[in-house]
């Protein structure tokens, strides 16, 4: 296994001047402990930039070089900065160093090119020339791992994505674990034992072909072997594709979620700018309304003098209508007199009329007609003016249009408040809007990134089903192939072509037991790190509830309750708890085996779990070192419960803002 | 280089396979391909070379026979 045996940091951050720390070559515990801000995360760092030379910040974006040297080197001109890290491997020792160092004729380095970076590593004391160099460091710690080794606390909780499909997180991770696992080098086995068996299957087909009893089954046999070269160099290149959109979305999404509150302004400004633009349509609609209302307001100011006179017109007309309505039914009683006496019968009551009722009769009529007289022309005329001036001034009062304008212009000035209210929010938005850029670029350039991410979203579907319908042709190939390759062996005779037949056969095995080996180690690996992750778990975990651990496909871990039911929802305190049995678990069952520097892992646990970790870190790897900051463990009680598996233990003292010194302690 | 200790378990379930399905198969040849590809997992080019050099000697011992 790798053990890191010292790290040397020389003008390098917040360590000023040269300063080692000896690890020891024995298992268990180093603790560096320093407050915030005197460089534990700056050591990560400086870990990784040793073995990857690269420097990421949190964010995960690559700091430049000139940033780099210690400041209060800097004033004094020393720009140059080095690390230098002692490892040993089984029993091969390595020194590897890298170093910055400003170009000549540079006297203040401005960026990375003012630099030159060296790199050595020596393999016990004989330098390494840089391929073999670049090969060592590859084998002893690949990049794709190093999450494993050297992780920082607060990235605990993105092991919780193992329990979700299809995230990018998840899947990256999941392909870390493949990695340290040791997967890889089964799926290259059975990839390059597929590869070979190709070959000697050619082979065969040659020999095959130049045979008259074999010849039109070889012949097939190539045309179908061309087809799935053909459709096999379509699925790389699909899947490379789809890979490559993988990136993208990936990209697409990062950009997306950096410029997140940007793109929240900007659908606020939308948003604002449409509320307001329908608010100012709905002021334009009761605006017509209250013109529409207003129009007829005069009535309202002339209504008293209107009713006035109307009663008086009213008085008037009701006489003279009462006088015409009395004139016509005596008119009409004349009439049916009249009648009675010119025919001496009664229509009313159909009875005959004699001479002395004829005369009463007679008499009656000359005495209505002295007594009632009908409306004069006069009172025609006047009967006629008055209904309709009646007419005209029942038009002419006002209806209640006082309430319904009361109404619109309540409305009204309910709309103004919230305009101006809205137009107030908008303004903020776009000031706040204008400290990030130009307003258009920035919808522009949002808007783009989103198309952007929708359509990679959707080239994304598309490719996963070209792979498949791909997967599928090459399923159809592969089984008419079997079938010609059945009825070739059936009539073939040829010594040769037996002998290339057995060829492809062992090759066929060897194959097999790859591809088979590929699906039984996987099941093997989740048996272990279910039970070697369930055992650190049940170690840490002080809720004695939670009784195991279960793995799925992904290698994320669920707890289970003693009740038998998946916890659904877990705190962020046990999800560092779970995410440190998987790193644990995935050591103990890695052919990769090396040490632990974890920063800060303690930072949402409760003392119970903080003690329990502790007595646990000496299970988790052969060499541990711990970044802790003061207090984040009680510091006696960690050398109790580590005893004599806590080695070494340094401390970061700060000597200024800019200087801190490593001290054993 | 990384102990080939570190890699038994994973040869111990091939070799599973290997003896109860495909005994023919040396399991040795086995180890060896496991063992080339362990070590050239930053070089696949290479890596397959070795792979084809191992089954091609193992396949000129049946041709011989």
């Amino acid at each position: 296994m790798l053990r890191f045996t010292s790290l040397t940091v020389e003008n390098f951050g917040p360590f000023k001047g040269t300063q080692t720390i000896d690890f020891t070559n024995e298992n268990g515990v180093t603790i560096i402990w320093g407050n915030n801000g005197r460089g534990k995360t700056t050591l990560l760092n400086i870990f990784r930039y040793a073995l990857f030379g690269r420097y990421k910040n949190r964010r995960g974006t690559e700091v430049d070089l000139t940033t780099l040297p210690n400041i209060e080197g800097r004033t004094e001109g020393n720009y140059n900065f080095k690390v230098v890290l002692k490892m040993i491997n089984d029993t091969t020792r390595y020194e590897l160093t890298r170093q910055c160092k400003v170009r000549q004729g540079i006297a203040v380095p401005k960026n990375n090119d003012d630099y030159e970076t060296l790199v050595f590593l020596k393999e016990n004391g004989s330098v390494l020339a840089p391929d073999a160099r670049a090969h060592v460091l590859k084998v002893i710690m690949p990049d794709e791992v190093s999450r494993f080794f050297l992780f920082d606390g607060e990235l605990l909780q993105e092991y919780e994505e193992l329990l979700l499909e299809g995230t990018e997180v998840g899947s990256k991770i999941k392909d870390s674990i493949e990695k340290i696992l040791g997967v890889p080098v089964l799926t290259n086995s059975a990839i390059d034992s597929q590869a070979v068996l190709e070959e000697y299957r050619k082979e065969k087909n040659k020999i095959a072909q130049s045979n008259a009893q074999t010849q039109k089954i070889a012949t097939q046999m190539e045309g179908l072997e061309a087809e799935k070269r053909e459709q096999n160099a379509e699925l790389e290149r699909l899947q490379g594709d789809l890979a490559g959109q993988y990136e993208e979305r990936s990209r697409l999404e990062g950009d997306l979620q950096q410029s997140d509150h940007v793109r929240t302004l900007l659908d606020r400004m939308d948003s604002l700018e449409a509320d307001i633009a329908t608010k100012k349509g709905n002021k334009a609609d009761i605006l017509a309304q209250i013109v529409a209302q207003t129009k007829d307001a005069w009535r309202g100011l002339v209504s008293y003098r209107v009713d006035s006179i109307l009663q008086t017109v009213a008085a008037e007309l009701t006489e003279l209508e009462n006088r015409e309505a009395t004139h016509a039914i005596e008119k009409r009683l004349v009439d049916d007199m009249k009648q009675a006496a010119h025919a001496h019968h009664c229509q009313l009551c159909d009875q005959d009329v004699d001479e002395h009722h004829v005369q009463a009769l007679l008499d009656r009529i000359g005495a209505y007609t002295r007594g009632v007289s009908g409306l004069n022309g006069e009172e025609q005329a006047a009967l006629q003016s008055l209904r309709v001036r009646k007419a005209t001034l029942e038009s002419m009062r006002a209806s209640s249009k006082a309430e319904i304008l009361s109404l619109l212009e309540t409305q009204l000035d309910k709309l103004e408040v919230e305009i101006d209210d809205s137009e107030r929010q908008l303004k903020a938005v776009r000031e706040e809007l204008e400290r990030h850029g130009d307003v258009e670029e920035l919808a522009n350039s949002t808007k783009a990134a989103v198309s952007a991410l929708a359509q990679c979203l959707k080239k994304i579907e598309n490719l996963k089903e070209g792979i498949q319908l791909t997967k599928n042709k090459l399923k159809e190939i592969e089984n008419a192939l079997s079938t010609l390759e059945a009825k070739l062996n059936r009539v073939s005779t040829d010594v040769d072509l037996l002998r290339a037949g057995k060829k492809v056969s062992v090759c066929e095995q060897i194959h097999d037991i790859f591809e088979k080996g590929i699906a039984a180690y996987r099941d093997k690996l989740k048996t272990d790190v279910e039970r070697d992750a369930t055992e650190l778990f049940v170690g840490i975990s002080n809720d004695p509830d939670y009784v195991r651990l279960k793995i799925n496909d992904n290698y994320g871990l669920s707890m289970v309750h003693v009740s038998g039911e998946l916890v659904p929802l877990r705190s962020a305190g046990f999800e560092h708890v779970v995410a440190l049995s998987l790193i644990g678990a995935l050591h103990k069952n890695a052919p990769l085996r090396g040490p632990i520097i974890m920063d800060s892992p303690f930072g949402r646990l409760d003392p119970d779990h903080k003690r329990n970790i502790t007595k646990s870190l000496p299970n988790m790897s052969e060499q541990i070192v711990l970044l802790a900051y003061t207090h984040e463990v009680d510091e006696q009680q960690a050398r109790e419960m580590l005893a004599d598996t806590l080695r070494k233990e340094y401390r970061l003292i700060r000597y200024s803002s800019f200087h801190t010194e490593i001290e054993a302690q | 280089m990384t102990s080939r200790v570190e890699i038994e378990e994973l040869i111990n379930v091939l070799e599973d396979i290997r003896n109860t399905q495909h005994p023919d198969v040396p399991a040795e040849l086995i180890r060896n391909i496991v063992y080339a590809e362990f070590e050239k997992q930053d070089d696949r080019a290479q890596g397959r070379k070795d792979v084809k050099k191992l089954v091609d000697d193992f396949l000129k011992t049946i041709a011989e026979a």
